[in-house]
């Protein structure tokens, strides 16, 4: 599949708590977005077939068809938990490199202001193990107080993605939170699921994003600057099946990047900017090291050094990530796209990364009792 | 409705009862399967042998933040049992601050909560004391 797919278009919209807007006015506005970001213009009729992705959204690919108009062409709905955005992404790029379509449109949506309760209260009552009060949070917890067990890391190393990425939301015209924070404030805040306090835990946000794929060679009919998907990857793990990597780690987000950048021929140190799965702060370290940034146990470095920094060597979540910018799960991973795509090509405003070439987009999300995690990773190139 | 899932899984949550494959030894639990996630052989044989009762922690938590049916802060640990499989339990009779990566544990059996009068027993695991032998 390597550079048989192009991204020619890309909308998000701001996000945040968005009570005045339904999921059809949050899709139809990143759709319009996407619609009219393409440099050389795309008529709705070109597309020849969508992806919706969306966790808790209403069932099937129609809901996309609504807000868009986009009916009596194929439009499928994915679901892989938090990797729902990238997944959507993948299985669009997997159509125009099949040859089946031309050009595509990926959708990523998730509302999650409307209904009380939430995914916190979901994880902790139902399911197999019920009551159990196992939550988000707990999940990634329990793998950053293993972390600082087994390789030294601090409480204080975990805020430092907090106050960094925090520091890029404020820059970031879209994000939910534009408001830096103090390390300080970071290590006082109230405790949500030791060693994660507050401002460790991504907000609860609304957003929607679009992305326009087709296939390389038709590309320059839409813009000079196309962006390249050179890699793609995907996995699943379990810490049930004894591995003690899966404690402090996620197996699949090793994996899933193994397959990225094989698929691209590149190597984690070819990688320019990123935009990684920070759903709590001790997200980010584990990524460093899932995806290959560093040696296993290391991670912390990459922070404490400033490497990872907007004007570090490999500045990884310019936009805020999802603590700054929001988590709205379907959405996350397409608006990650997005945003490498206007990185790669130079359009990135106050967060752009100078002389980005290559970029990387990755999911971790859970699943299955919180025993289980999803990964999936794209490499883009310009 | 909870009963359905309760009453399918009571061996696993009453009795402790755990699937150990024949072929790698992998031992499985809650899940009670006729494949093996670890050798894939599908279908394998399993053994059914009893959890625990001891094992150790091998990371934990202190959930601070939960719904309302729960009294925090709750210690959670992910747990190696002795002779095999992975737990997810909440901690009874130990102080948050008492938590400690590579504890002993043992399985400590608990009303874990009730539900329309029902009320739900099931494991929680809690440390074991110098001397003490478990029940």
């Amino acid at each position: 599949m390597k550079n048989k797919v192009a991204v020619v278009g890309a909308g998000l919209i701001d996000f945040g708590v968005l009570y005045d807007k339904s999921p059809d006015m949050m899709m139809e506005e990143a759709y319009i977005n996407a619609l009219q970001s393409v440099d050389k213009g795309i008529e709705p009729q070109e597309i020849q077939a969508a992806w919706l992705g969306t966790l808790r959204g209403r069932f099937t690919g129609v809901t996309l068809a609504h807000p868009t108009g986009l009916f009596n062409i194929p439009v499928s709905r994915v679901e892989n938990a938090c990797a729902t955005g990238n997944d959507a992404f993948r299985h669009a790029c997997f159509a125009i490199a099949a040859g089946v379509y031309d050009k595509a449109i990926v959708i990523g949506y998730e509302k999650m202001h409307d209904e009380k309760g939430g995914l916190i209260k979901l994880a902790a009552i139902k399911d197999i193990w019920m009551r159990r009060a196992r939550t988000m949070p707990s999940f990634f917890a329990l793998r950053g107080t293993r972390h600082m067990h087994q390789y030294g890391s601090k409480k204080e190393d975990f805020a430092l993605v907090s106050v960094k990425n925090r520091h890029n939301g404020a820059l970031y015209p879209h994000a939910h939170f534009k408001k830096e924070v103090t390390l300080e404030q970071v290590m006082k805040a109230p405790i949500i699921s030791w060693p994660l306090g507050l401002f460790d835990c991504c907000p609860t946000t609304d957003g929607a994003a679009a992305v326009i794929v087709c296939k390389a060679e038709l590309a320059k009919k839409y813009t000079d600057t196309p962006i390249y998907v050179a890699g793609s990857g995907l996995s699943v793990d379990s810490w049930m099946l004894g591995e003690d990597e899966s404690l402090a780690g996620f197996p699949a987000s090793k994996e899933a990047s193994r397959q990225a950048y094989e698929m691209a021929g590149l190597q984690p140190k070819d990688i320019d900017v990123g935009e990684i799965h920070d759903c709590f702060s001790v997200t980010e370290i584990l990524n460093y090291e899932d995806l290959g940034f560093c040696e296993k146990g290391q991670g912390h470095k990459l922070i404490q050094e400033g490497v990872t920094a907007l004007d570090g060597e490999k500045p990884m979540n310019p936009s805020g990530g999802l603590l700054a910018k929001g988590h709205p799960i379907g959405a996350t991973g397409v608006a990650q796209i997005a945003e490498i795509y206007e990185q790669l090509r130079g359009e990135a405003g106050k967060i752009q990364v100078a002389d980005a070439t290559i970029g990387i987009c990755h999911n971790i999300g859970v699943g299955r009792d919180n025993t289980g995690s999803v990964s999936c990773v794209h490499i883009l190139t310009r | 409705m909870i009963t359905p899932p309760l009453w399918r899984d009571y061996r696993q949550n009453n009795r402790m009862e755990a699937y150990k494959c024949k072929n790698c030894g992998f031992v499985s639990y809650p899940e009670k399967r006729r494949v093996c996630p670890q050798c894939k052989k599908a279908p394998s044989e399993f053994e059914t042998i009893t959890l625990g009762p001891k094992g150790r922690v091998l990371t934990y938590t202190v959930a601070h933040a939960l719904p309302a049916e729960f009294e925090p802060p709750i210690p959670l640990a992910i747990v190696e049992m002795d002779g095999g499989g992975r737990i997810y339990a909440m901690v009874s009779d130990c102080k948050p601050d008492q938590m400690k990566v590579g504890m002993e544990v043992e399985l400590d059996y608990r009303e874990i909560f009730q539900e329309d009068g029902y009320r739900v027993q099931s494991f929680k695991v809690k440390p074991v004391k110098k001397g003490e032998e478990p029940k």
